[in-house]
């Protein structure tokens, strides 16, 4: 089962948004983040699919509200390390 | 102007993939990929009731306008020669998922043209957000033309025109004032005061235009455009062989699109010069933002630099046409930066508009280089579902 770090897992959302690395902490609110509109929530979804085989659904998805969200949904599971 | 280039970071991962998109959307939606592509069709006339209900729900108070009379101008909805596109529709078991609209184009470039859809109107069920059928609805109709055009216009279908397009150079608005009232009292909240000084300042305006409009205004004749007179073709036939990237302008696509839109109606002038039509420019009166009444240009059709008499004699007309219906600006939308000079000389000023992000996919390679890095595109309003 792979895993990735807290820091691995940031610079996938980076990528995911299309927002620098830098501006991204767990507090940081979905309105705060211009590219986590559907298409960067679509990004996240292919992105959990392909690299962990994990399934986000439309209400997990429309229910995170903030990036740590995404952080604790990888922590329950099981993929971030430490 | 140097050529225009995409900037890279909007390219930073990788667009997903029609098959990926699909399988993961069809597992979200609880039907198969099959299910998923084959409910996938043109809207028919019976698809209006569940069309209404959709946007209906989508669209809120926003809906301000008869909604049946929108879609049954600007869809065929299954109809020989009416609407002026397809509005795709996702169904599951015979219940709408998600609509995405078209309007039909031809881009024209150097004596190549393409069939292009120009694409609008994408809504989907409010409890389905979030499972990506935006993105899907996107994809699969790009699957299905050679061309498809995309104008972002809220910061949903900002993320997708920048992810699922191939990036363009903006679209950018110009405003001219022509009624000073409203920033002048906000400036001097003293009634009799900032209307005299406002008063003033707009007919110091008007004047300081004609000093640099009506010159040129003199040496073309301005008249109402009637959309079938056959100069219309002689206008297109030079632009498409023009250096810009033109969306061709029929005498249909003028009646259907200003002549019967259930919107509002619109006013067109033909600059004339030596008995040729040399420039058009469209423009309709709407209530914007803030209760100010804006004069907005629909559409401005102008062969730069040799049409620069034609197009100062043209927003002389725009301007006065303002003047007497007590509008508050003028506003142009446009993808021609060469018209750009001529509105900077004029006073007009930028206005910041985030959604004006253009994109496109092109499939065609031949008509993709040709157009290559041009930064002069004829798209306007007429194009889009805005006005």
């Amino acid at each position: 089962m792979s895993t990735i770090t807290t820091a691995e897992a940031m610079a996938m959302m980076a990528e995911c948004f299309m927002e620098p690395l830098e501006n991204l902490t767990p507090d940081l609110s979905r309105e705060s983040v211009g590219g986590w509109d559907s298409m960067g929530s679509m990004m996240l979804i292919a992105e959990l699919d392909e690299r962990f085989k994990l399934e986000l659904s439309a209400n997990e998805s429309r229910a995170m509200q903030r990036v740590g969200d995404v952080l604790n949904f990888l922590t329950r599971h099981g993929r971030l390390a430490g | 102007m140097a050529g225009w280039r995409a900037d890279p970071l909007m390219r930073a991962k990788p667009r997903p993939s029609l098959a990926q998109t699909s399988r993961l959307v069809a597992r979200a939606l609880g039907m198969s990929e099959q299910e998923l592509t084959q409910g996938f069709r043109p809207a028919i006339w019976a698809d209006l009731p569940q069309l209404l209900a959709l946007r209906s729900r989508v669209l809120g108070d926003v809906l301000t306008w008869d909604d049946r009379a929108y879609l049954t101008w600007r869809y065929r909805l299954g109809r020989l020669d009416q609407g002026g596109g397809d509005c795709w529709v996702l169904c599951r078991h015979g219940e709408l998922l998600g609509m995405i609209g078209t309007q039909d184009l031809v881009l024209q470039c150097e004596g190549l043209a393409c069939k292009t859809l120009s694409l609008m109107d994408i809504m989907i069920q409010p409890e389905l957000e979030g499972a990506g059928l935006g993105v899907w609805l996107n994809l699969a109709i790009q699957e299905q033309a050679e061309v498809t055009l995309a104008i972002g216009s809220n910061p949903n279908s900002l993320g997708m025109v920048r992810r699922l397009f191939e990036v363009l150079p903006d679209r950018r608005t110009f405003v001219h004032p022509v009624r000073l009232g409203h920033s002048v009292h906000k400036r001097l909240p003293v009634p009799g005061l900032s209307n005299a000084l406002a008063m003033a300042a707009e007919h110091l305006l008007r004047l300081l235009r004609r000093g640099l409009l009506r010159p040129w205004a003199r040496t073309v004749q301005i008249r109402p455009l009637d959309f079938d007179d056959e100069a219309m073709v002689a206008l297109n036939a030079q632009m498409a062989s023009g250096p810009l990237v033109h969306c061709e302008r029929s005498s249909q696509q003028f009646n259907w699109r200003v002549g019967r839109n259930p919107k509002g109606g619109c006013v067109f002038w033909g600059a004339w010069s030596a008995g040729q039509l040399v420039g058009t420019l469209g423009a309709r009166s709407m209530l914007v933002e803030g209760g100010h009444r804006a004069l907005i240009v629909m559409d401005a059709l102008v062969a730069l630099p040799e049409g620069r008499s034609a197009l100062r004699a043209l927003l002389w007309a725009v301007l006065e046409q303002a003047w007497r219906e007590r509008a508050d600006f003028v506003s142009l939308t446009s993808c021609r930066h060469d018209l750009e000079p001529e509105l900077r000389r004029i006073g007009c000023r930028q206005h910041v508009d985030e959604f004006a992000t253009m994109g496109w996919n092109c499939k065609d390679e031949q008509f993709r280089a040709q157009v290559g890095a041009k930064t002069n595109w004829t798209v306007s309003e007429l194009h889009t579902d805005r006005i």
